[in-house]
Order: structure tokens, then C-alpha cells, then sequence
């Protein structure tokens, strides 16, 4: 173990290293899942190359000595293959793998060890890579072409035979005749070159990058404080809007102007917090590549949306459970190859991931084309493990839901891919937790779709705001269906207490708000006030409140430590006249009043 | 040898209150005057609507908006048992952080911000049952007035704001 209590000398400069070389380690890995669907692509290769480079440098200025020896070797590896006396193998990019998993946790000890948690007897071994990078360079294996790559497609199928140098020059000319067309497309047409070695020819050419857009690196504390100041600053006008208008009406346009530009400043400074999917769906091409090794299955993943902004707390939280759909889906999911050709499907597994905006929510779907999940079966095993009662009927989607109970699985045999049986229902609880949804679709022998609805960020929601006697609350948007005056005739009692409402049919018990949270009501019959139909985790009750308020989106603030146990009440925000309001968990004011 | 004991416990909790000396915020609560550490406190403010917190004991009024944040309130009178009183214009809520959070506490009125020296000071005597001497830093004599300097982190440490409760 090297000595490296010297780090704490100055802390900050290796904070900053931290963050920078896990920007680099990040880079790095999806350049070398590039590289291993392009391993002749040069670029390719520079563009792993300068950020272990620098690594290398900064690891030798810090005196880490672990990391620099690692990148260096790496960096010498890389070397070579760029000048050309080495062609990537899959066996180097299993070596580039498993060097940057040990940069990893280097990078992860180095980080521990600035936090001052004990890291003795974790040790990193990078021993084997270093001697297989020695074994790679000692015997290179070259590539055959030129290492100066021709730049045009043309040049390239000259060079490789398919079209003659006359056969170019009749093309070139053609294409300045069509404009707009792509010289690819000419040659296939003319049929002088096949479609195949065009696209193999393609495939050699550098890949345009597109440059990276300008940032600026900021405190996340500081973002959070601009967010809570423009909600302020909202609030704020708003109440001088109402004073005013009651008052006079010549400042109406200028005040209606400040509210405009209020407005988008606090988009912008919403928009701050959103960051793309894109470095989480990289991780999952990683996951799939090990993964569908480890089963020995062919897969190959598809990633669309990788645009999609998303606040950067479910960016955080979404990982795992991504993780766990995809590990399920290439385990369980996709067949193994045999089979696959059996049933006349491509040899090849494919898992789909994409995520798109639909109607203020974000979709990401996961979605395979392996064997589907098997009804019976799941069936079968929710009645096994007592999850559901023999007699019980349910819908296709309540079958797939029973995937997501706590204690299920349906593997033959346990893997140490996944299977141990829990995991699912720990999606499903994380994805609740960002106030989501999951929902499965599949179809046997065609394949599964497992889609997860999140909200736009975590930390608005639509809340509808209620009033009991003095007191206003907020209910999530989510968890309503309806509102309701009921008829006198509507509602009946059991023993005298607990209170029932038939809704068109449907029998719910009500609870009073006023009496669960001891506030003097303004109304006390039913069929004076209001009645929500709230629905959480597929339970439905009414909810008594005197009256509705309005519709509002609501900056959600915590209620702090003090508060955690609190049952029913899941946070806070402030009101348009500056008043805290308790928003209020449905589910919670279920267990606590029915329960 | 019993003597000698005592006077060297007593020594060393006066050496323990010299680490306390500093200014301090007074405020009074009924007819007692109190102080707490004025590196503690961060503003002090009018009472303003507060929104209960439904299960939470007595003391605990609820939650008001600072400027965006949302702070939990306790009513210092109902804390140490005293009756509750109407709150006036010279009620005030003093905002101290504690453990990197804030909390309001509200007293009748605040007074001023005293020099206390080490000198001026006394460990907190005992009571017996029934005071919970803990919570006092000691009490400071000045021009002939008791105040009793509350140690703010212990009266707020770790306190649960919600208790269990028995619905049916």
C-alpha cells in the first residue's frame, strides 16, 4: 500500500483531480465501446489516448503513483496502436477494459482516502494488466494497412480494389451534376461497388464528433439556493399582483411584464438542474457487453433519446434500477442462441433503450426481443409463494405486476447475473420513490417492454391545493382521480364509525381529514363539502375536505430531520400568501386512518 | 480529603465555563431572563402564521417560511412547561442553528446582547428530580440578576419532532 497521506495537504487540489478524472474515466468508456464496434478508427484511438494522458500527468504531479503506473502502460499500449504497429484485437480491448475497471477503483481508494474512510485491506491488484500489456507489446500483432488514413470514401474503395481510380473520377463528376447526394449512394445506384463494401468502407472513415457544448461547472448548493430564491422571487410577485390589482389597474401591464419575465427566469433556472441521459445510457452499453459475456448470450443494445434532460436526482436514482430491468432482460429474457435460431429469430438478442418526453412526464422503455414473460408460470409461482390467492383472476397487467412483488422470481435456476429473487420489487420501490411509475407490456415468444413514467423533475409537482377549517393542504395531482359532492343517500356508516361513499357504484371508506389531523372544520356533513378520490398503490378512498382551492405547481421543500416520522404528510411548500402548506402522502393517510 | 475533591471538581467546571464566555442573546420567558450564545443564533424575527405539523407534541408549533426555508418552530414556554401565553407584538422567534440546521424558538420578548465573563458565571446548581440540569450551560449574575444561559445544541439535540400516536 503506497503512502499517500500527503493527499490531505491540500485536499482541494485532489477533489478537483477527483472530479476530473472521473469526467476522463467516463469519456474513456464509451470511446472504447466505439472503438470496439470501429477498432480501426484512429480518432478513435487520440481521443482515449489524451484523456489518459492527462491522467497520467496529473497522478504523477499528485504522487499516486498506482494510477500513474497504470495509465502509463495503458498510455504506452495506446501509443503503439495509434503510430499503427498494433491493431486492436478484441484481446486489447479486453486488456483497455480491465485497465480502466483498475483506474476505477484507484480513482475510488483515492477518493475514499480524501473522505478519511478507512481503506486498509482494500488493496488493487493491477499487476496482471500490466504483465498482459507487456505481453501485448512485446509480441505486437500490426495492423496491415498505412497508418495515415485516406479521408474521402472514394479513396478508400481505390485503395481497397472495389472501384477503379476512372470509375471515381466519373462518380466525382456525377455527384457536382446531382449536388445534395452522397457519393456512397451514386456508386451503389451506378453499381459499381456493392452496397456491403461501401458500408464496410464507411466504417474505416473518422467519425465526425460533434464538438462539446460550452459548460461551466458549478456547485450543485449553489444551483439549489438560485432555485429556492426564483421560487421566492415567484411568490414574491405574486403577491404584489394580487395587492395591486385589487387596488388600481394602470400597473396591470407592468406588472403582468415582470411576471412574464419572473416566469422564465425561473424555467431557465430550472432548466439548469437538467442534465442528459446520455453518460447513464453509456454505463448500460458497458452493463450489456459483461453481462451478455457472462451468460454467454449475443446481444446487442440499441440506445435511442440519449438527449432526453432529466433532473440530475433521477439521473442519479435511475441507474440501479435500469441496471436490474436490463441484467433481467438479457438473463431471463433473451434466449440463448439455439433457441433463438429455433424459433427463426436472428442469432443475435437485441435490447432497445430509449427515452423520449410524452405529456410532461419521461418515458424510458427497456425492451427486448427474447422469449416474453410466461403467464402461466408467473402465475404459478405467485400462487407457490402465497403472493396471490389460487382463486384470484386478474389482468395480463396485474400478472406482469406480480413480477414487481417482493420475494418473486420465476428463474429455474439461480444465477449470479440476477435471479436471487429480489430486485424487482427494489425497482419498483426506487422508481415509486422519484414519484414514477412501471409499467410492463409483453408478449411470449416475441418479447418484453418494460416502460417507467417519471415525472419532468423531482422537485415540482401539480398539487391540488385543499382547505380544512383554517388550514390548506396540498394533495399530488397523481393521486387524485376525482372530486365529488355526494348525495345524503351515498353515504353510510359501519358500527356507527368508519364512514363509507358509494361512488357510482363503487363503495370507498372516508376519511376525515379534519379528524385525522384535529382541525376544527368549517363544514362537518359530506354533502356540504368536498370529497377526493385518491387512489395509492391500488388502494382507493375518499378524503373529506371543506373545500378546493386550486391547481398550483409546487416547489417541494423538505420538512426536515425533525419531522421524518411524521405519518401522511411527505413534505412541504410554500403557498401563494407566503404560508407554509404540509403536502400530504395518500398513501400514508391510508395506513394510518384505515389500517 | 472529601474537601479537596469537591474543590477540584469545582475547579474544573470553571474551567469548563471559561470556554463558554462570549456574548450572549437574552430573552425572557414569564419572569425568568435566559440567555444562549450569540454565535448560535442567526436573526431574530416576529412571529409570523405558522402551520401546525400534525403528531408532534405540544411544544412544537409547526413550520414557518424563512425566506423560502422551511424551519421548524418550537414555543420555548411550552418546552420547559410553562403555561401558554397569547402571543403579542413583543413575541419574537429567535432563529438559532444548531448541527447545520435551523430552528426557531419563541420566547415573550428578547432583551439584549450581554458580555459574560468567566468571572460572572456559576455552574448550574441541582435541583433534583424534575429540572433537567442538563440543558444549562451554568447561570451568570450580572448587576445582580440571575441569567440562566441555556446550552441551545442540548435543548434542540436530536429532538423527534413527531410522537407515536394512538389513533384509535
Amino acid at each position: 500500500m503506497e503512502d499517500t497521506s500527503f493527499l490531505m495537504d491540500d485536499p482541494e487540489i485532489v477533489k478537483e483531480f477527483l472530479t476530473e478524472s472521473g469526467d476522463h474515466l467516463e469519456d474513456v468508456e464509451s470511446q472504447i465501446l466505439q472503438l470496439e464496434e470501429n477498432p480501426e478508427n484512429i480518432d478513435i484511438i487520440n481521443t482515449i489516448f489524451r484523456p489518459i494522458h492527462s491522467m497520467k500527468g496529473s497522478a504523477g504531479f499528485l504522487g499516486l503513483k498506482d494510477l500513474g503506473t497504470v495509465s502509463h502502460e495503458l498510455e504506452t499500449l495506446l501509443d503503439e496502436a495509434r503510430k499503427g504497429n498494433l491493431k486492436i484485437t478484441p484481446q486489447i480491448i479486453e486488456i483497455l477494459y480491465e485497465g480502466l475497471d483498475i483506474l476505477k477503483k484507484l480513482r475510488e481508494l483515492v477518493a475514499k482516502k480524501v473522505e478519511k474512510i478507512d481503506v486498509s485491506g482494500e488493496l488493487v491488484d493491477y499487476d496482471p494488466v500490466i504483465i498482459k500489456i507487456k505481453a501485448v507489446l512485446s509480441h505486437p500483432e500490426t495492423t496491415e494497412s498505412a497508418p495515415s488514413k485516406p479521408l474521402h470514401l472514394g479513396e478508400v474503395l481505390v485503395e481497397k480494389g472495389e472501384i477503379t481510380e476512372e470509375d471515381l473520377d466519373k462518380v466525382l463528376e456525377e455527384q457536382e451534376k446531382l449536388q445534395h447526394k452522397k457519393l456512397g449512394e451514386i456508386i451503389v445506384e451506378k453499381g459499381i461497388a456493392s452496397k456491403e463494401s461501401v458500408d464496410s468502407a464507411l466504417k474505416t472513415l473518422p467519425v465526425a464528433t460533434t464538438p462539446a457544448s460550452d459548460t461551466v461547472k458549478v456547485d450543485i448548493q449553489k444551483i439549489d439556493s438560485l432555485v429556492n430564491l426564483v421560487g421566492e422571487l415567484v411568490i414574491a410577485n405574486a403577491l404584489i399582483k394580487d395587492i395591486l390589482e385589487s387596488t388600481t389597474n394602470t400597473s396591470n401591464k407592468n406588472i403582468s411584464h415582470l411576471g412574464k419575465i419572473v416566469k422564465d427566469i425561473q424555467d431557465q433556472v430550472m432548466s439548469i438542474r437538467m442534465v442528459p441521459i446520455k453518460p447513464t445510457f453509456q454505463k448500460m452499453s458497458r452493463l450489456v457487453r459483461d453481462v451478455s459475456k457472462k451468460a454467454g448470450k449475443k446481444v446487442k443494445l440499441e440506445v435511442s433519446g440519449e438527449e432526453t434532460e432529466l433532473d440530475k436526482s433521477v439521473i442519479e436514482a435511475i441507474g440501479d434500477p435500469l441496471v436490474h430491468i436490463i441484467r433481467n432482460s438479457i438473463d431471463h429474457g433473451i434466449e440463448p442462441e439455439e433457441e433463438r435460431i429455433a424459433a427463426g429469430k436472428p442469432a443475435s438478442g437485441h435490447v432497445y433503450l430509449d427515452a423520449f418526453h410524452k405529456g410532461g412526464s419521461i418515458l424510458i422503455e427497456i425492451k427486448d426481443d427474447g422469449r416474453g414473460l410466461k403467464k402461466d408460470k408467473i402465475l404459478k409461482k405467485a400462487i407457490e409463494k402465497g403472493i396471490i390467492n389460487e382463486n384470484a383472476t386478474l389482468n395480463d397487467q396485474q400478472i406482469f405486476g406480480l413480477i414487481f412483488a417482493p420475494g418473486f422470481s420465476t428463474a429455474d435456476k439461480i444465477t449470479d447475473i440476477s435471479g436471487r429473487g429480489v430486485g424487482m420489487d427494489v425497482v419498483k420501490k426506487n422508481i415509486e420513490r422519484l414519484r414514477g411509475k412501471v409499467d410492463v407490456f409483453s408478449e411470449e415468444e416475441k418479447g418484453t417492454k418494460i416502460s417507467i413514467k417519471l415525472p419532468l423533475t423531482m422537485a415540482i409537482i401539480d398539487g391540488m391545493i385543499v382547505q380544512v377549517g383554517e388550514q390548506k393542504y396540498i394533495i399530488p395531482m397523481l393521486s387524485i382521480e376525482e372530486s365529488i359532492r355526494p348525495k345524503k343517500e351515498d353515504m353510510s356508516t359501519i358500527q356507527q364509525r368508519g364512514e363509507l361513499i358509494n361512488v357510482r357504484g363503487d363503495v370507498l371508506p372516508m376519511v376525515r381529514l379534519h379528524q385525522l389531523y384535529n382541525v376544527e372544520p368549517k363544514k362537518h356533513d359530506p354533502w356540504e363539502a368536498l370529497i377526493l378520490i385518491v387512489e395509492s398503490e391500488g388502494q382507493r378512498c375518499g378524503i373529506l375536505v371543506d373545500d378546493l382551492i386550486g391547481q398550483q405547481q409546487i416547489v417541494i421543500k423538505s420538512l426536515g430531520e425533525q419531522f421524518r416520522n411524521v405519518k401522511g404528510v411527505s413534505g412541504s411548500a410554500i403557498l401563494g400568501d407566503g404560508r407554509v402548506g404540509l403536502i400530504l402522502d395518500v398513501g400514508g393517510i391510508m395506513n394510518l386512518a384505515l389500517n | 480529603m472529601e474537601g479537596t475533591l469537591k474543590e477540584e471538581e469545582k475547579h474544573a467546571e470553571i474551567s469548563s465555563l471559561t470556554s463558554h464566555e462570549g456574548k450572549y442573546l437574552t430573552f425572557v420567558l414569564d419572569n425568568e431572563e435566559y440567555g444562549i450564545e450569540i454565535l448560535k443564533v442567526r436573526e431574530i424575527i416576529g412571529v409570523m402564521t405558522i402551520t401546525p405539523v400534525p403528531q408532534s407534541p405540544n411544544y412544537v408549533k409547526g413550520v414557518i417560511n424563512l425566506r423560502g426555508k422551511v424551519i421548524p418552530v418550537i414555543d420555548l414556554r411550552l418546552k420547559f412547561g410553562f403555561p401558554e401565553k397569547e402571543y403579542t407584538k413583543e413575541t419574537c422567534i429567535i432563529v438559532v442553528e444548531v448541527s447545520n440546521s435551523l430552528t426557531g424558538i419563541i420566547v415573550d420578548t428578547v432583551s439584549e446582547v450581554l458580555d459574560i465573563a468567566a468571572q460572572d458565571m456559576e455552574p448550574s446548581p441541582h435541583f433534583g428530580e424534575g429540572i433537567d440540569t442538563d440543558v444549562f450551560i451554568g447561570i451568570a449574575k450580572i448587576k445582580n440578576k440571575v441569567k440562566i444561559l441555556l446550552d441551545i445544541d442540548k435543548v434542540l439535540h436530536l429532538e423527534e419532532f413527531s410522537i407515536t400516536h394512538n389513533l384509535t
